[in-house]
């Protein structure tokens, strides 16, 4: 096991969660959307908005700011938003435990909120609100270099490298469906979920069409309109509170090099996960063995295969054998999205696998629930290969 | 689709500073040109300002010898870029060239062919001054894998 520092393991513990429903349908704003869910999950943790004096809100659509004027935040002592795209959730954690365990704020309020549908690339016309996302760190790069040869969706640049995968390994086509299919019997089994009862087969899977291969329709993420977020505080404030406190175990994010060019990686294989992955079971002092579930970003089913390979279930190339042979499913060795994830909970930038990792982990989830879960890890995506974990534990 | 002619209409790169370098040596010469370090004569590509492998800001511009091989690709059969819309299916190329460095463009061979490691020339198409567009193409006749 590497070196790692220790100390902001169990600095500090998830006491509430909440989320709005996924919409597509008129174009909200998204602002309304987070502040909903910030006051569900103060809610859920018998909070007051006064109680709160830190904000980590997501890019663009709120500043921690209006947040903090629109709740009634009223000593707001440290604020940060993580720029990481679909890892920015599930790192924005890492720095609420900074925070925490040095003492420059006691209760942080983690939220995250967009008009994913509203403001799709094919929406007829996108909500004001959006102008205000900041330019993503490769905007500049991939418009010369990408766009001019028709690569202008994050589809098509995550092609570069699901393609090459599964050239290189030979990957069966069963894998991807494997976690498609998974991730909508999950969403059958969860209140909330956009896909719940829309049950998805086999041939409605292999015959619906190809975005990019090997990329098809039903291995994308779901486009929607929603908010969720989370209330950390420290350990022995979260002991007198509502809930069974979920404990921050460790945490990690990682960057692949170059991080804003897919293309001029060295192995365009490695990821920010490969290297933050064994920095948080260190930070914990656990391993793959002691993890009861997962919750992975999955942007599109493929990306879970690469993520589980960088968590250390399975060998480079080696993700389908272990879908297939170890399982994923709630009966699997290994549940994966168990809420449904991206790709039929909702696109809730994974503030929505880390609301389900604490629901797990507080043994709420019923039909759904991880038998006698006590280690829950979730990992976060984006920005083409940017990763992070936390990995959260019950008491 | 077989592309073998640059789309009407496509996106063009909004260039300026060492990124409108990068093109216009490009257009200038029909040949890519990579930024070299010449403290410690690594290539890097996309350009900027240091140079990744030991931080000298001192760079000259010279001409790969031209080959390269196919790194990965994204077969595009959704578009929402209304240029590409009649080439669909098409492929995006990432091509690692003799130097190290890999580049995006279009494959003037059949898709079918694509492969990883299949080698290639890299073609500069003057557009303009500011402006080359990147061409793989095929140097041998591929033997199909399935016969």
């Amino acid at each position: 096991m590497i070196s790692q520092d220790t100390r902001l393991s169990q600095s500090c513990a998830v006491v509430g969660v909440g989320e709005t429903p996924h919409y597509r349908s008129d174009p909200v704003d998204a602002a309304h959307l987070i502040l909903e869910a910030s006051l569900a999950a103060l809610n859920d943790a018998g909070l007051r908005p006064k109680d709160v004096n830190a904000i980590l809100p997501p890019e663009g659509y709120i500043s921690s700011e209006e947040l903090a004027a629109q709740l009634g935040v009223d000593d707001l002592r440290y604020s940060t938003t993580v720029h990481m795209g679909g890892a920015s959730s599930v790192a924005a954690l890492q720095s609420a435990a900074m925070a925490i365990a040095t003492g420059v704020a006691d209760t942080v309020l983690v939220a995250f909120g967009w008009d994913g549908y509203s403001s799709r690339p094919t929406a007829p016309q996108r909500p004001q609100r959006s102008s205000r996302l900041p330019q993503r760190p490769f905007a500049e790069l991939m418009r010369n270099y990408y766009a001019p040869y028709g690569a202008r969706l994050a589809v098509q640049w995550y092609g570069f490298y699901i393609q090459r995968y599964m050239e290189l390994y030979n990957v069966p086509p069963e894998a991807a469906l494997q976690v498609a299919l998974t991730a909508r019997s999950h969403a059958a089994l969860t209140d909330g979920a956009y896909l719940k009862d829309k049950p998805l087969t086999r041939d409605q899977y292999f015959s619906s069409p190809i975005i990019v291969e090997p990329i098809r329709r039903y291995d994308c993420c779901l486009e929607t309109d929603c908010a969720a977020a989370v209330i950390l505080t420290s350990p022995e404030r979260a002991k007198d509170l509502r809930h069974q406190p979920v404990a921050y175990l460790g945490g990690a994010e990682g960057h692949p090099h170059p991080a804003d060019d897919i293309t001029n990686r060295s192995d365009m294989l490695r990821l920010g996960l490969h290297s933050a992955a064994p920095r948080a079971f260190a930070m914990a002092g656990l391993q793959l063995s002691d993890v009861d579930f997962l919750e992975v970003y999955d942007c599109y089913s493929h990306v879970v295969l690469l993520q589980l390979e960088a968590l250390g279930l399975a060998e480079a190339g080696g993700a389908a054998d272990f879908v297939a042979n170890e399982g994923i499913g709630l009966d699997g060795s290994m549940p994966v999205n168990t809420h449904g994830g991206l790709l039929s909970h909702g696109h809730g930038w994974g503030m929505n696998h880390i609301v389900e990792a604490v629901r797990q982990l507080r043994h709420e989830r019923g039909s759904a629930q991880v038998s006698g879960a006590q280690v829950g890890v979730v990992t976060g995506y984006g920005d083409l290969g940017d990763g992070s974990i936390a990995i959260l534990g019950r008491g | 689709m077989n592309v073998t002619s640059r789309p009407a209409g496509i996106y063009r790169p909004k260039s300026f500073g060492l990124d409108l370098d990068f093109y216009a040596h490009a257009a200038a010469s029909g040949v890519v040109h990579i930024q070299r370090c010449e403290a410690c004569r690594n290539f890097q590509h996309p350009p900027r300002f240091l140079c990744f492998t030991c931080s000298s800001k001192e760079f000259q511009w010279e001409a790969i010898e031209g080959t390269g091989t196919i790194y990965s690709w994204s077969l595009s059969h959704f578009t929402i870029d209304t240029a590409w819309s009649d080439s669909l299916p098409y492929a995006t190329v990432v091509v690692e060239s003799l130097e190290g460095v890999r580049f995006v463009g279009t494959f003037s061979g059949p898709e079918n062919d694509l492969m990883i490691s299949l080698p290639v020339n890299i073609r500069a198409e003057s557009i303009d001054e500011n402006f080359a567009y990147i061409w793989f193409d095929p140097i041998l006749e591929v033997v199909k894998k399935n016969g």
